[in-house]
């Protein structure tokens, strides 16, 4: 197990490809998109119900040399989301966030990555994807949780946060729980480095 | 929209169609914590009437490589 998000009673882990985990989900994915290949991710999470989409969606976690093949070297991450009921999917991509911090944001949270979505050719997409996205945070825990109402919900090594943003509003805020150090856990580090990389040295100053 | 390839050129074949140049990539985990990323260029002749790049994904799809 990789990572665990809580979002209301809402709750999702991200299994590594090679777990018996990731297959059993696989193997449920396979029977709606037959075309789906284990061995193109190297994460698969379990189903989970998402709020906006209003549907079980499986994230699985794309090489990131194929993300940057295919979109460019500004994408740091990408994941296909896979929505069960409407046999829909499409592609989730993280890159550094450069914007203004909404109003609505805590005064120590610190906004990392934004994550768009985007259809893909051929294949059937949900028909909401481009009216939300998501903002990926971080900062502190006791006002974080008080400015959303959220449980205390912290990981051992580390916590961060996700915001799902429909049309503007506020519509969730996912917990992302990391009890030990994995290859999610570190979401400050890779924004450092992402930054440096991509010649954004005067976001670090933020 | 996210294509899985791309076209770098095309020109008219007389009596067949269009000959589209692309390029096509795809990664694998062979093993744990082993990727591989193939990336190849390569030409197809598209039948007049077909739509490029519909054409394109099907034969990729077919083929294995998408």
């Amino acid at each position: 197990m990789s990572e665990v998000y809580f979002s209301g009673s809402n709750s999702r882990t991200m299994f590594d490809r090679e777990t018996d985990a990731a297959a059993e989900v696989f193997v449920g994915l396979l029977k709606v998109f037959p075309w789906a290949r284990l061995e193109d991710y190297f994460s698969v999470s379990s189903p989970v119900y998402h709020e906006v989409l209003r549907d079980q969606v499986v994230t699985c976690c794309l090489p990131t040399t194929w993300t940057r093949r295919a979109i460019g070297p500004e994408c740091i991450l990408g994941t296909r989301k896979f929505c069960l009921e409407g046999a829909t999917s499409f592609l989730r991509l993280y890159k550094i966030f450069e914007k203004a911090k909404p109003e609505w944001m805590p005064q120590s949270a610190q906004i990392l990555f934004e994550g768009t979505n985007h259809a893909e050719l051929m294949r059937p997409a949900p028909t909401s994807i481009d009216g939300f996205s998501d903002l990926y945070f971080k900062g502190n825990a006791d006002e974080i949780e008080a400015a959303f109402d959220l449980p205390q919900k912290r990981g051992a090594y580390e916590t961060f946060y996700g915001a799902t943003v429909v049309n503007g509003q506020l519509a969730r805020i996912k917990q992302y729980v990391y009890d030990t150090q994995g290859g999610f856990s570190d979401w400050d580090v890779v924004w450092m480095m992402a930054c440096k990389h991509q010649s954004k040295q005067h976001l670090l100053g933020a | 929209m996210i294509k899985p390839f791309e076209i770098i050129g095309t020109r008219p074949v007389e009596g067949l169609g269009t000959g589209v140049t692309y390029k096509v990539w795809r990664t694998e985990f062979s093993k744990p914590g082993h990727s591989q990323t193939l990336e190849c260029e390569t030409f197809i002749i598209v039948p007049d009437g077909e739509n490029i790049e519909e054409y394109l994904f099907e034969v990729l799809s077919k083929s294995g490589w998408i």
